[in-house]
């Protein structure tokens, strides 16, 4: 979800509750459990030093191949197949967006089986562009729900906040990528070599800096909003002044990018990144696959109603999930002369490259429907509440 | 598709070996095709569609083109050339997000 990137003007309110759930369970999907991961890991560290002698890097590694594999099959995959399945689902939602529905698959299909057909000469450089990509479309997300979350709590983001929140967001984005596109800088991804652009070493430093400088601005900008928020009138958010949740999205990219790097053994850390990721986006998507699944069926809003539905939506994401990811991959290398690695490489890209694209289309704040199911929260879904069918935009 | 794996190939040379940087590398010749073809539909179809429609070819058009550079150009001897490279794919990322986006 990169694209729910819309202004929040002054003065703007709205009706729905600040949370899908509530502060702590919000908080917790949208990168509580990514910061506690690190925080776990930074004193794991130290027991397992303590007790065995291994290093860190052997610790984290064994965590995380004892972990991530098997997470990637029920949270990363399945956060892809259900962007896929909110494009797909029917076509009046692929004829709002026919030129990503049809037409980007096909493009990138011609790059695929160029890439296939040249494991070497055009596969390093396919697979490569969703790796610089992959880091940017977190980034927007993180801005995406960090608005999303100020709309909902009907806090006014100023343009200083915004401004700064998405060049700090984006300058820890371009800091982590800059570090792996130093020259002599190799990468691997399957069974292939990605190539290093190769830029100078100086670039760390200076978005270091920028990373420094625009936090520094952004946390101005959010006092500042906050002043002016209860200069106009606005209900006081927290004891902070504004909602807390609003600063997790952020946080949590500074830990993922930026305070997790040359701590510990960072690759395998960033393989959780990817985790943490899906993790934000699906917490959100089922709300809204909850929602319009409501409005669609016309039923009222039940425990049982949201069981039965999101049994059919988590084996359908998982499955389909599973065979972009792993199923496509081996059925590619058993029918065409190319091994499995490359072949799983390049599909990977393939639907992660088209997964940004559907992603900066579906998530638009600015489409009522997706504003109106978006305001959702649980006790509605449950019919605790009463508004059912009011938000959709329909 | 055919054509591109073909030039993939005879490009590519016999041995499979891998052209350097800055030669008519499959990569580039596939993107420099893929930018021709986006710019020619972008045109047959300019006068039939909704701007948007046209303003995401034009797009992709420029993705293509961006990833032939990309593919000339990277790995970068120069430096210089490898921070513009690395500083205008974010900038195209940047702009994709605007990729038939819809208003109202």
């Amino acid at each position: 979800m990169t694209a729910v990137e819309q202004p929040t003007g002054a003065g703007e309110r709205t009706a729905s509750p600040p949370y899908f759930v509530n502060l702590w369970v919000d908080g917790l999907f949208l990168g509580g459990f990514s910061i506690l991961f690190f925080v776990y890991l930074r004193f794991g560290v130290v027991l397992f030093d303590q007790n065995t002698g291994a290093n860190e890097a052997t610790f984290l590694g064994q965590t995380a191949s004892r972990w991530a594999l098997m997470a990637f099959w029920v949270l990363n995959w399945p956060h892809f197949a259900a962007t896929s399945y909110r494009l797909y689902r029917s076509r009046e939602t692929t004829s709002q967006f026919p030129i990503t529905a049809w037409v980007v698959p096909v493009v990138l299909g011609v790059g695929a089986v160029a890439a296939l057909s040249s494991p070497e000469g055009f596969a390093p450089w396919f697979v490569k562009m969703f790796f610089i990509w992959s880091p940017y479309h977190f980034s927007g997300q993180t801005i995406g729900l960090t608005l999303l979350y100020a709309r909902r709590a009907g806090f006014t983001i100023t343009p200083l906040l915004r401004w700064s929140l998405t060049w700090f967001v984006y300058a820890t984005c371009v800091e982590i990528q800059a570090r792996a596109e130093l020259p002599g800088t190799v990468v691997s991804f399957g069974d292939v070599v990605l190539p290093t652009i190769g830029i100078p070493t100086w670039v760390v430093s200076v978005t270091n800096v920028a990373v420094i400088g625009l936090g520094a601005v952004l946390l101005f900008a959010l006092t500042d909003a906050v002043r002016q928020h209860r200069a106009g009138g606005g209900a006081p958010q927290s004891g902070l002044g504004f909602p807390p949740i609003l600063v997790i999205p952020a946080l949590a990219q500074l830990v993922w990018f930026k305070l997790s790097v040359g701590t510990w053994d960072t690759p395998s850390y960033f393989e959780f990144v990817n985790l943490f990721h899906s993790v934000q986006y699906l917490f959100i998507a089922w709300f809204m696959q909850m929602k319009e699944r409501q409005v669609a069926t016309g039923r009222e809003g039940s425990g049982a109603m949201l069981i039965r539905e999101t049994a059919i939506w988590g084996i359908a994401i998982f499955a389909v999930g599973a065979f972009m990811f792993r199923g496509s991959g081996n059925l590619i290398a058993a029918l065409f002369p190319v091994s499995v690695g490359v072949a799983a490489a390049v599909m990977t890209a393939l639907f992660q490259l088209h997964h940004f694209f559907v992603d900066g289309v579906i998530w638009k704040l600015r489409n009522p429907r997706v504003r109106g199911a978006l305001t959702t929260s649980l006790s509605e879904l449950t019919g605790r509440t009463g508004q059912t069918g009011q938000a959709t935009g329909r | 598709m055919i054509v591109l794996g073909l030039l993939a190939t005879v490009t590519e040379g016999g041995d499979g070996s891998v052209l350097e940087a800055g030669t008519t590398s499959p990569a580039v010749i596939g993107a420099l095709l893929g930018a021709l073809a986006l710019g020619v539909a972008t045109f047959v179809a300019s006068g039939r569609l909704a701007p948007r429609f046209v303003g995401a070819f034009g797009l992709l058009g420029a993705l293509a083109a961006g990833f032939g550079l990309f593919a000339a150009l990277a790995p970068s001897e120069n430096q210089w050339v490898g921070l513009v490279l690395f500083l205008g794919l974010f900038a195209l990322f940047r702009l994709l997000s605007r990729f038939e986006s819809i208003t109202g």
